[in-house]
């Protein structure tokens, strides 16, 4: 579905923001991307959407030179920006005027997950709150069924009870043909909800895994006060005890910590992309 | 798929660009009207009723035509720059030459048949004169005026593609510079080969055998000019649209 090869890009000829990355991007599955502030998370969408161009090196996008931006395939990608601006349509007319770009959008859809939303399709996006327009534009965005469905942020914005609708209907739109990606800061929100994970780090893309790979490779758990193992990657005190993130030599079963990988990732960094031999195919 | 022109593509892409526009064309065809209106009816008030003479109208009709038609080009494509875009960016599934199409259709051929049904409407409240339709009727023998035109929006467009922020004055500046450097080579120049202080080459007689002749190109350089200019700057629209970034 993505192919990236070699890629190099910056924006300044001194400061270099990729060199040399290499990722593949699979459909049939939610990619959470992550990574930290300027990591380039942003930027990587950009590039894989063609809204900005490589330096060096070669993306394909659903098999397309993603900077060609041939209608052919934009008509296949849906960007929801952390940041926009809409024209002061009501919602009625929002979908009139763009749903007819997307040969596979469905009303239906739109209409439920609006309702889901609990946002009136006659309302106008000027009139919304900021987080109100955000779910008109995640709604229309799964609606619109293009293969490629990428979201910078989606959950910025987004009250309590909106996050987890959020969660519900993007558990629910992924089918083995489409590919998302998701890139975020607040992890949480991504709990349940992505298939394979990327970290970035500067210049570099520190593991880029399916989930069942991280959990094999890797195991979150709790250790108990005489407890010490050696391989233990990142650990962390709260009050449900020293939490942490070790090699998983015994096979153990355990469930994904999002937050806990991330900084496992930096504090780490080596000895994560020696196990995961850094393939970056998810 | 064809991936340059689809008309069902064309066909939403101007549904699209007019319904988002269609509050700035109405306000500013409204804001047109009045100003000239306004004016008019004070140049008649200021003349004690007089015939106001169609030459008079004709100039104002000109002089608010460009400030008109260059802000409108100027802000066109300022939208595919923003920081915080919109559903309608660069990732519309439409392709650079539809979107020049629409461009050219709406700032071309509807601001000016919009004009003209303002300069008509005004003809006709207060004159009760057609003679304007003169020179619609006879395009391609007033070109010249029409190509400034044409050439200034085309100019003041890929400034709007050119220019992140502020296109309008930048374009502006940008031009002025330009007008400034020509200028200067064309006065340093004519000092250093005719030993003559001007800038204009139009100031100088050239003779051969004591006969008056034009100097050698000028005539093909202003047709291309003039023929060429819009339309080549289109064409690098074009290709400045296609590889646009954001």
């Amino acid at each position: 579905m993505i192919e990236i090869n070699n890629l190099a890009f910056s924006y300044k000829k001194k400061k270099q923001l990729f060199n040399h990355l290499n990722m593949q991007l699979t459909e049939g599955r939610i990619h959470g991307l992550l990574g930290k502030n300027g990591a380039g998370k942003t930027t990587l969408l950009k590039l894989i959407s063609g809204l900005l161009f490589p330096n060096d090196g070669n993306i394909k996008t659903l098999g397309y030179v993603p900077s060609k931006r041939k209608p052919s395939m934009l008509q296949d990608i849906y960007f929801l920006f952390e940041e926009f601006t809409l024209s002061d349509f009501s919602i009625q007319k929002f979908k009139e005027v763009y749903a007819g770009f997307y040969p596979n959008f469905n009303e239906n859809q739109f209409a439920e997950y609006l309702s889901e939303f609990e946002i009136h399709d006659n309302e106008k996006l000027n009139s919304l709150s900021y987080g109100q327009k955000k779910k008109v534009l995640i709604a229309f965005g799964i609606a619109t069924n293009t293969r490629l469905l990428i979201m910078d942020e989606p959950t910025n914005g987004l009250d309590i009870p909106s996050k987890s609708q959020f969660r519900k209907i993007m558990a629910g739109a992924v089918d083995e043909n489409k590919c998302v990606i998701i890139s975020t800061h607040q992890v949480r929100d991504l709990d349940n909800l992505i298939d394979s994970i990327t970290i970035l780090d500067q210049q570099d893309i520190i593991l880029s895994e399916p989930i069942e790979k991280i959990t094999e490779k890797l195991c979150f758990k709790v250790l108990s006060h005489n407890e010490i193992e050696d391989n233990v990657l990142f650990s962390e005190n709260n009050l449900r005890g020293n939490w942490a993130v070790v090699e998983n030599y015994k096979n153990e079963d355990s469930k994904l910590d999002i937050e806990m990988l991330f900084n496992a990732c930096f504090s780490n960094k080596k000895r994560i992309q020696e196990l995961f031999n850094h393939n970056n195919i998810s | 798929m064809n991936d340059v022109f689809n008309i069902k593509r064309f066909g939403l892409l101007i549904k699209e660009q007019t319904s988002k526009n269609l509050k700035l064309f109405m306000m500013g065809t409204v804001l047109v009207f009045a100003v000239l209106f306004a004016l008019m009816l004070i140049s008649i008030i200021a003349l004690n009723n007089q015939h106001l003479n169609f030459d008079i109208r004709l100039g104002y009709y000109a002089f608010f035509l460009f400030p008109s038609a260059l802000l409108l080009s100027s802000i066109w494509f300022s939208h595919l720059s923003k920081k915080a875009p919109e559903t309608g960016n660069l990732l519309l599934p439409v392709s650079a030459f539809e979107r020049l199409l629409v461009a050219f259709i709406i700032n071309v051929i509807i601001f000016s048949l919009l004009y003209l049904l303002i300069v008509l409407s005004i003809e006709l409240i207060l004159f009760q004169d057609f003679t304007i339709l003169h020179y619609v009727f006879h395009f391609f023998k007033y070109y010249t005026f029409y190509a400034v035109l044409f050439f200034l929006q085309s100019i003041f467009l890929i400034g709007s593609l050119i220019f992140k922020k502020a296109s309008t004055i930048k374009t502006g500046f940008s031009i002025f510079i330009i007008i400034i450097i020509l200028q200067l080579i064309s006065t340093i120049t004519l000092r250093l080969t005719f030993k003559v202080l001007t800038s204009d080459f139009g100031d100088m007689l050239f003779a051969n055998n004591y006969q008056l002749i034009d100097p050698p190109y000028s005539e093909t350089i202003e047709n291309i000019l003039i023929y060429m200019g819009f339309p080549l700057i289109w064409v690098a629209s074009y290709f400045k649209l296609k590889e646009k970034q954001v």
